[in-house]
């Protein structure tokens, strides 16, 4: 008898406006030990630099995670320390890969590993973790890059909210993974406790063309919708913006499945 | 001076840059073989030195004979009771806070570095539970015997040592052969009332040190003077050797808890093994052997840095995994598998040991 999926995912990878695909997705389901994970990389670097990146950053993972949902007799802590093994995993293959072909590459990391209720993820760069619960959207992870503190001086008082939007320095990463040091890494060790009616997205940062409110309020109309009808909405709407400047773009929808 | 920052760099460019873990371990043990292992071995080197220098020569010196015997546990001590009483019954309370290990109790967390039945006859026997108290494995012993009987020459040379292996700067303050051994005498009846730190700092502490015991005696009555008069004497660990830490670390949590590390200078290893600077052999087999991190001290910004061994071994710090190297400061939480350590710094943006007393 084949088991019922734990969780419902929907998964979408889109090129944008951009001349080459640097962003890479992946997600799994193991029924056996009721575990899923999704991963979004967001390579940089250009041609054969930037999607290689990524995939670098996605083969690291699926090798570290998958090893892990493989064992039969899996011990938890073995399982969660494979989110920042895999991490490290993918800054070694990214080193090597510098150093081999002479490349400068670099790539975000969002690996969300899902235990039952429990949500467990790390997460080095920019690309979004967003936790939709009760009707509000909120981002659930950190965001190393400049934006966070730009937005403080809006805060401030220091920056007006339109200067803050399209400020220079608002896309530059604090932290990615390039095959040298990483200043910082999110990876909280107490877990997310999902609830039935949550929906979690994960994305790059091309995902960010739309608002906060904007994906707010379109799954506020969809919340009843499937995984995948939810991301094609969000695709939709990314389309209808229009925008020539359109990055690549990694969705994932996950909710959890209906008993 | 900065000679083991390029070891940390470069072992923590290695780890990155090592794409397979299996291999990794090895190709990274091979490869920074001739670097690491240097600073180590002459810590070892150095402690041995101090070990003997430091506790008998001076005191020899100055022909307070009594004082060299309070460097040996408190076995022997009974008979300086009376002649001594007030170093006598600081000295427990000092070894009370530091940790309770009373003779032959050999199930004492501590006595996993402390050698009792050795510490009760010998005198070699006994500096080599002192060498090894100090958290570094030191295991050519016996080397200090000679130091012990040969007393005045060490007393100039045992601080040289210190000065060209370890760190080049502090070298000018313990020179000074008089006042160091003025600090000796002060210091060695009179800092464990004042501070439960296990390595005393010599160099720097005489005068807080004196104040704050005075302090102590204001307050006769407290339970510190309690457990002064019925507290049963327990062995000495820590000799005053000049260890030069930079900074401290306890287990708090899981196998060894309650165990204490001096961290000095240097590259320090953590692993299993009794070659590493940093040992955790209390039972948690998920710790490696060796390398399973590292801390490293870096005098231009006066902070201890801790950094992933490279391998396939996580180290988390406050409960975030460190994937690169990473300052700390005191109160810091460390944890290598089921083993947590806290962090305490020594020095800091007051206190450098190249800062002019």
């Amino acid at each position: 008898m084949l088991a019922t999926p734990a969780y419902d995912i929907g998964l979408i990878l889109n090129q944008g406006q951009r001349d080459t695909q640097e962003d890479a997705i992946a997600a799994r389901v193991s029924d056996s030990v009721s575990a899923a994970y999704v991963v979004v990389a967001d390579g940089m670097g250009g041609h054969d630099a930037g999607e290689v990146a990524s995939d670098l950053v996605i083969a690291a993972w699926r090798d570290a995670l998958d090893a892990q949902l493989d064992e039969p007799d899996l011990p938890e802590s073995a399982l969660l320390d494979a989110l920042p093994l895999a991490a490290m995993q993918a800054n070694a293959a990214v080193a090597s890969h510098s150093d081999e072909h002479g490349v400068k590459l670099g790539s975000t990391l969002l690996g969300m590993l899902m235990l039952g209720r429990r949500v467990f993820w790390i997460s080095i760069g920019d690309s979004p973790l967003y936790l939709f619960r009760d009707g509000t959207l909120t981002q659930i992870n950190e965001d190393h890059s400049m934006a966070p503190m730009i937005d403080a001086q809006v805060a401030d008082g220091t920056l007006s909210a339109d200067e803050a939007l399209v400020h220079p320095d608002r896309n530059q990463l604090t932290s990615v993974i390039m095959g040298a040091a990483i200043p910082k890494v999110d990876c909280p060790e107490q877990p997310l406790a999902l609830r039935p009616a949550d929906i979690l997205i994960l994305g790059s940062d091309g995902l960010q063309y739309l608002s906060n409110a904007e994906i707010e309020t379109l799954l506020r109309t969809h919340v009843q919708a499937p995984a995948r009808d939810i991301a094609d909405a969000l695709l939709l709407a990314l389309q209808a913006k229009d925008d020539p400047d359109q990055d690549n773009i990694s969705i994932a929808v996950v909710k959890p499945a209906k008993p | 001076m900065f000679k083991y920052k390029s070891p940390l760099s470069r072992l923590l460019e290695g780890a990155g840059k090592t794409k397979d873990e299996d291999k990794a371990e090895p190709e990274i043990a091979e490869a920074e073989q001739p670097e690491r292992p240097a600073p180590i071995a002459d810590f070892n080197a150095l402690r041995q030195a101090l070990g003997g220098g430091d506790t008998t020569a001076e005191t020899y010196e100055e022909d307070a004979y009594e004082e060299t015997d309070d460097l040996i546990p408190e076995d022997r001590m009974p008979e300086f009771d009376e002649a001594e009483e007030v170093e006598e019954t600081i000295e427990e309370v000092q070894d009370d806070i530091v940790a309770d290990e009373a003779e032959g109790d050999d199930d004492q967390i501590v006595t996993l570095h402390l050698n009792q039945d050795a510490a009760e006859d010998e005198d070699e026997n006994l500096f080599a539970a002192v060498a090894k108290a100090t958290a570094d494995p030191v295991e050519e012993t016996p080397a200090e015997e000679p130091v012990i009987t040969e007393a005045p020459a060490p007393a100039a040379e045992a601080p040289a040592p210190v000065a060209e292996e370890v760190t080049p700067e502090p070298a000018p303050e313990p020179t000074p052969e008089p006042e160091v051994a003025a600090e000796v005498e002060a210091a060695a009846p009179q800092e464990p009332a004042a501070t439960p730190e296990p390595a005393p700092a010599p160099v720097e502490d005489r005068r807080s040190r004196v104040k704050t015991t005075f302090l102590g005696f204001e307050r006769a009555d407290t339970h510190v003077q309690e457990m002064m008069e019925t507290a049963a004497p327990v062995a000495k660990t820590e000799a005053a050797q000049q260890t030069y830490p930079v900074g401290w670390l306890v287990v708090t949590g899981g196998p060894g808890r309650g165990a204490s590390i001096t961290v000095t200078e240097g590259l320090m290893q953590i692993g299993r093994n009794d070659d590493q600077a940093i040992q955790l052999d209390f039972g948690d087999t998920g710790i490696s052997r060796s390398n399973h991190a590292v801390i490293a001290y870096d005098p231009e910004d006066r902070k201890c840095y801790l950094g992933h061994g490279g391998k396939a071994n996580l180290v988390r710090l406050n409960g975030k995994p460190v994937l690169s190297t990473i300052a700390l400061s005191t109160g810091d939480a460390i944890r290598i598998s089921e083993t947590t350590i806290r962090f305490t710094a020594f020095c800091d943006d007051g206190f450098d040991w190249r800062d002019a007393d």
